[in-house]
């Protein structure tokens, strides 16, 4: 559906060339909801106005659906941007305008009858659940509503693509939730493509199939999102998972007024955390296990997290526990050590 | 009624004058207001959009403007009256009179809405812009869909402003041969020692900016949604 091969952009200045996006590849699918992940200046905004040219490459090409957007005239690409929506950060909504106006307005600009408008309007008020607002400024919404009306709008033209910049930065956690249930619920109901940027890895966990992980204009990783949150390769992409997996690193304090026995951090990815690995461990090896954080999280079809466990003996049987834990596909660190035994 | 006998008696002597001078004033405000609003605003529009990093950066023509702009923005009214008198005559066949004093008043004005409007224009959101683009909207329909509705209530503020400095201009042309209470006051008031008239038609004149400044904060308030 959307095909971005080889971008590379570069914004001169007087102060020389900053290359923003350094030979990015992605390929996203029909139906996808992809997420791109990155830390602010990874280039993430400037690779999402790559997909409707609204930032034009310095070289690569562009291709959504059958259509090599870099090689089109003026005047067609302004028609092709009409297939593809936008939804911004910081809505972009005109505060002179109603919100019937506002949805309208791409309805105007495609020239579409003003007769339908009204019909049509009310139709996305009725998507987004605002059909009582039509007659309301935006400065009398509140933020969550005001993205609806941003959504709303981006689907006027019954678009093919619907691209998120930053979509729910501006918004609190419980309306980011609903607004990314609505984009869950129309990627359904009309079977769009919508390709989302973010920094809240939370974003991609909940909605997202596919990720790709900027950093520094490129993209460091790309996959499903299933497989690289229980594969992660980069540091940048565990950092990320750490917002949502819920491993915060325990505190030193917690540490020292712990007992004997060693302290292991144990990471589980896909599969493991799905079988009863800890419970047969205490079976298998008779070794007391005491469980002082963590939380395991499920994505889809896999289960993910990372438990601190703390392993009452010596340092046998903290041995034998890392290597029971290891081969049961456990990832594990050694927060404390086990003192004493055949050390 | 024997108050104003008493007191303003040449103001009852030439009332009929005083009329109209109300309405030449009236008329050359309001007439070069239509006039600078119809070449500034286009103008202003002009001034943004060729700048650099806008629509249509075109920086060679958005100097030349910006020059124009300033140099008429620099000569005083007075001086600008006189340099314009000869082009007036040629296109109106006089120097004097209310018509006459338009051409010089739009000259005047027309840049100074020119620059109001583009400041106005300025403030509009990058990113409102930036969304009609991602909708495919042509520079045109961004121009009179975005750009203009979105500045609205700055450029009938920047209208009003330039209202009542016509006022004050077209006072100064009276004293030039335009007519109007600027006139009234100069040539009756302080030339014929008649201090009740030069007093009855600055207070006229006072009136008369207060009310635009009114109906130009009214209607900028209702426009105003944000």
């Amino acid at each position: 559906m959307i095909k971005l091969t080889n971008i590379v952009k570069e914004f001169k200045n007087r102060f020389g060339t900053f290359t923003a996006l350094n030979g990015v590849d992605l390929d996203i699918q029909k139906g996808d909801i992809y997420g791109i992940i990155g830390y602010s200046g990874a280039g993430k905004s400037t690779l999402v106005r790559m997909i409707n040219l609204l930032e034009t490459p310095t070289s690569g090409e562009v291709l959504v659906g059958d259509t090599h957007l870099h090689k089109l005239t003026a005047r067609d690409l302004r028609k092709a941007r009409r297939k593809i929506g936008m939804v911004f950060q910081h809505f972009n909504l005109l505060w002179s305008r109603t919100v019937l106006e506002n949805v309208a307005l791409p309805l105007e600009i495609a020239g579409v009858p003003k007769s339908e408008h009204k019909e049509r309007v009310n139709q996305l008020l009725d998507l987004v659940g605002l059909t009582d607002k039509a007659d309301m400024y935006p400065s009398q919404l509140s933020g969550g509503q005001k993205q609806r009306i941003g959504i709303a709008r981006a689907l006027a033209n019954n678009p093919d693509v619907l691209l998120c910049d930053e979509a729910t930065s501006a918004l609190d956690p419980k309306t980011t939730d609903s607004i990314l249930d609505l984009l869950k619920d129309i990627n359904s109901k009309l079977g769009l493509t919508i390709v989302l940027i973010t920094h809240e890895m939370h974003v991609i966990e909940k909605i997202c199939d596919k990720v790709a992980v900027m950093e520094s204009g490129r993209v460091i990783e790309a996959g499903e999102v299933v497989e690289v949150f229980s594969h992660p390769k980069t540091t940048t992409t565990k950092e990320f998972l750490n917002q949502v997996s819920g491993t915060e690193q325990i505190s030193d304090e917690f540490l020292s007024g712990l007992g004997e026995g060693a302290v292991l951090r144990c990471t589980f990815l896909g599969g493991s955390a799905g079988q009863t690995v800890i419970s047969r461990m205490i079976t298998d090896l008779g070794v007391q296990v005491n469980i002082l954080q963590g939380q395991i999280k499920r994505l889809k079809e896999v289960a993910f997290g990372t438990l601190y466990v703390q392993i009452q003996g010596d340092v046998d049987a903290e041995a034998k526990a890392v290597a029971y834990l290891k081969k049961n596909g456990v990832i594990v660190n050694v927060v404390r050590g086990a003192e004493g035994g055949s050390n | 009624m024997e108050f104003i006998n008493t007191y303003l008696p040449n103001v009852v002597t030439f009332w009929d004058y005083i009329v109209k001078a109300i309405w030449e004033t009236g008329y050359m405000v309001s007439l070069s207001l239509v006039l600078s609003a119809l070449v500034g605003i286009p103008l202003g529009v002009l001034l943004v959009i060729t700048s650099k990093g806008h629509l249509k950066p075109m920086p060679a023509l958005y100097q030349v403007l910006s020059i124009i702009v300033n140099i008429f923005r620099s000569i005083p009214y007075i001086v600008l009256i006189i340099i314009l008198i000869p082009v007036t005559r040629v296109l109106i066949n006089t120097s004097i009179g209310p018509n006459a004093a338009i051409l010089s008043l739009v000259v005047g004005a027309a840049p100074f809405v020119a620059r109001l409007v583009e400041t106005s224009i300025r403030e509009v959101d990058k990113g409102v812009i930036e969304a009609s683009q991602s909708m495919g909207a042509t520079t045109w329909q961004i121009i009179y869909k975005i750009l203009l509705p979105e500045s609205l209530p700055g450029i009938i503020s920047g209208v009003t402003v330039t209202a009542i400095s016509l006022v004050g201009f077209s006072a100064m042309a009276g004293v030039v041969g335009a007519g109007g209470l600027g006139a009234m006051a100069y040539n009756y008031g302080f030339n014929g020692f008649k201090t009740d008239i030069m007093i009855v038609t600055t207070v006229l004149l006072i009136v008369m900016v207060q009310v635009i400044q009114m109906i130009g904060d009214v209607i900028a308030r209702k426009l105003d949604h944000r």
